[in-house]
């Protein structure tokens, strides 16, 4: 903690007096609005509890499933074939992360954080301080979103790294499959970009026209039961409807997962049966056939697993996906810099 | 049709008025017909109703109002946290509402909110960087600020746990630790104890004085406005009821022409003032002193001397009464709005009235 010394009392006030006006000019250096805003959002998010509990909760999900599925295989999977070692750990937590690492948790994460940029600020009264200072409102909040997005950057490239290593560990396998399975990190991560930065604008959109905290948490639990878990209903309850009625144009699940296969196709991803079928019943990706898991595991000849493919289901072109989200998230963006430039922010 | 006509044209005048308004770099807050109106239909608030301020730079500048009269809604509308509805503002000729005029502003609220993680002195910090200060300069400021307040020992504990008067005391700091060329300062001595009021006024003049900052400063304790302020507008209901008066022109404005005479013996001088004739409406209020009105004021002044040297009195003190900016302010507002603005049953009526529109309003100013 730094020291607050009593300052040269003598220096005060004649430093004050022949200076007013030289002084405001010579200032020279400035502070930069933006980057002071940065900083703060990036250093409070940052917080040890915060980081510790981040990564907690992300290796919960790898380190379970991981358990369970190591168990169920024949024989362990360091006896197989290398590219069967690595196409397995690959596929697995490429899974996982779309569920949980750059899925469920990060949307949880990034949404309770950015459902608070202006909204905290303002029901804290804290708000109308920044208002008075030189910085524009727009400057305000990409300032927040920035420090924001720099923080969930380097957490969710941590809470990877970590993913991966429990996985690998887990099932065993040499240090040649980890470095393997490195490289899927990149569309991962690039993918879990994307995430942190549309979620953020949303709910920073959210944050700015609603201050009420139940209603965020009630928007955040809507968009993650809308993307996991409504497609699959949709899809077993009117699985003709769905494809002649379209209903995949709105299926936010499917266009997120169709990103996601199509970043790790750009890497040379080779999906394994139990990828496609999960892909397949919970987003409709792959053509879904509903039947056990395990089934495929255990006869998937380390051979010819790797050949038992599902056809995609192509419905729409994933660069298509794409521009329509880029362009939904920079609309709201845009609407919500509109409204907080327009908003009257008084006293508490 | 010619009355489509008539009102394409109206609006444009009125436009074209405004855009004709000259730009005074050299006023500190300088504002033209700006209004703010809240709700719509019923819940219509016309909180700032078209007000033309004027603070020359380097004045401290009262601005006064019964509750609810606009004055914090029309402050935060030059600090730009709130939009105007219509009409324009500037500081010292930038747009209220842009960097530009905020660089050159502080601003002080009442009952200041702070972060809960944030100590005091780091709070300090930020802000000034926020203004512009670099780092060092801004820890360096800090320092000071706190030291001027004499909060140095609480720097590092977090504001959100701090006193009324120590919020208010942090919200000044930071309102004038990058030395704006104008504060604004809302109410900022609430709640404060009468000592550390005096200290924090005194506190804000000197640094005023210091730094050749104006200051636009509103408040309720006209005993203490009157201490700082060299000069006033008062605003009632939303219009400015008193225009940018200094102190001096508002004493001789609404000066009753009552002098007051403070003596021993008071009975038997006042006889005697009395018998002169020169003097008329002579009588003692309950501190014994003696107040009268006089067309021949000089003949008083010469006489007076003769008159307590024959009683044997000796004088303590004599001169016109003063009024105080309270009875002004009091005057202002039941001039405007009757005398019994300050009930409230005609406080609704009028409420009603202006529900009813403009002529309800028009019958009540004509009573
Ligand atoms: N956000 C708002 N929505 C609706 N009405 C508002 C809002 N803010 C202020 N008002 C109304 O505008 C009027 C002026 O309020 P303002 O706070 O400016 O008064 P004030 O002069 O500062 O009063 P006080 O001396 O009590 O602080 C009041 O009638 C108030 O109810
Ligand atoms: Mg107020």
């Amino acid at each position: 903690m730094e020291e607050i010394t009593q300052p040269d009392i003598s220096a005060i006030v004649p430093m004050e007096i022949d200076s007013k006006r030289k002084r405001r000019k010579k200032d020279g250096k400035r502070s930069f609005g933006l980057f002071i805003i940065f900083q703060k959002t990036f250093r409070e998010l940052l917080s040890l509890r915060r980081v510790l509990s981040y990564i907690a909760l992300s290796i919960v999900f790898p380190f379970v499933f991981t358990m369970i599925v190591s168990g169920q295989l024949t024989g362990t999977l360091a006896d197989m074939s290398i590219d069967f070692q690595i196409a397995t750990v690959v596929n697995y937590f490429a899974f996982y992360s779309f569920f949980w690492n750059a899925g469920i948790l990060l949307i949880l994460y990034c949404g309770l954080i950015a459902s608070t940029f202006i909204s905290s600020e303002e029901s804290g009264g804290t708000l109308i301080f920044l208002l008075t200072k030189p910085i524009k409102r727009t400057t305000l909040y990409v300032g927040k979103f920035l420090g924001y997005f720099a923080n969930m950057a380097i957490l969710q490239i941590v809470s990877l790294m970590f993913g991966l290593t429990i996985t690998c560990t887990l099932f065993d396998v040499s240090s040649a499959v980890f470095m393997a399975g490195m490289k899927f990190l990149v569309p991962i991560y690039l993918y879990a970009l994307l995430m942190i930065a549309v979620i953020g604008l949303m709910l920073g959109f959210l944050s700015i026209i609603n201050k009420r905290m139940v209603i965020s948490v009630l928007v955040i639990m809507f968009q993650i039961i809308f993307i996991y878990f409504l497609g699959i209903i949709f899809r077993v309850a009117i699985p003709t409807y769905y494809e002649s009625g379209h209903l995949y144009l709105i299926d936010i699940g499917y266009n997120l997962s169709l990103i996601f296969t199509t970043f790790l196709g750009y890497f040379g991803f080779q999906p394994i049966p139990f990828f496609q079928q999960n892909f397949g019943l919970f987003f409709g990706t792959y053509v879904s056939m509903f039947s056990d898991v395990s089934e495929f595991i255990g006869s998937a000849d380390p051979e010819n697993g790797l050949t038992f493919l599902l056809p995609e289901t192509g419905y729409i072109n994933p660069i298509v996906s794409i521009i329509v989200m880029v362009a939904i998230t920079a609309l709201l963006f845009i609407l919500g810099i509109i409204i907080l430039e327009r908003k009257d922010i008084g006293p508490q | 049709m010619t009355d489509v006509n008539a009102y394409h044209v109206e609006p444009k005048k009125i436009d074209e008025e405004i855009e004709e308004v000259e730009i005074k770099e050299e006023l500190a807050i300088q504002t033209v017909g700006l209004k703010k109106h809240f709700g719509r239909g019923y819940n219509l608030v016309k909180a700032v109703d078209g007000i033309n301020l004027e603070v020359k730079e380097g004045e401290v500048h009262g601005y006064l109002g019964p509750n609810g009269a606009g004055k914090t809604t029309s402050m935060l509308m030059i600090a730009g946290t709130i939009r105007p509805t219509a009409g324009k503002g500037y500081i010292f000729g930038k747009p209220i509402g842009s960097p530009a005029a905020n660089k050159q502003l502080g601003v002080a609220i009442a009952n200041p909110k702070f972060w809960k993680t944030m100590s005091a002195y780091k709070y300090l910090v930020y802000m000034g960087q926020l203004h512009g200060l670099e780092k060092t300069l801004a820890k360096e400021r800090a320092k000071e600020f706190l030291h001027i307040l004499e909060m140095t020992q609480h720097g590092h504990r977090l504001p959100v746990a701090f006193s009324t008067g120590m919020k208010a005391k942090l919200a000044v700091a930071q309102a004038l630790m990058h030395h704006p060329r104008l504060a604004i300062l809302d109410e900022s001595t609430a709640g404060l104890d009468p000592e550390s009021r005096f200290k924090l006024v005194n506190t804000i003049k000197e640094l005023a004085d210091i730094l050749g900052t104006s200051i636009f400063v509103s408040g309720h304790i006209l005993t203490e406005i009157e201490k700082l302020v060299s000069r006033v507008t008062i605003i009632v209901k939303g219009k400015i009821g008193l225009q940018g008066i200094t102190l001096r022109e508002m004493r001789k404005e609404f000066s009753t022409g009552q002098f007051s005479l403070e003596c021993s013996n008071p009975e038997q001088v006042m006889q005697d003032l009395f018998n002169m004739g020169v003097t008329s409406q002579i009588f003692m209020d309950h501190n014994n002193v003696i107040i009268f009105t006089s067309d021949f004021i000089d003949s008083v002044y010469a006489w007076l001397p003769e008159i307590l040297k024959r009683n044997g009195a000796i004088l303590q003190q004599f001169g016109p009464l003063e009024v105080t900016l309270e009875e002004v302010f009091i005057n202002v507002i039941s001039k405007r709005y009757g005398s019994d603005f300050l009930y409230e049953d005609k406080i609704l009526e009028e409420f009603q009235d202006e529900q009813k529109g403009i002529f309800g309003r028009l019958t009540r100013r004509s009573k």
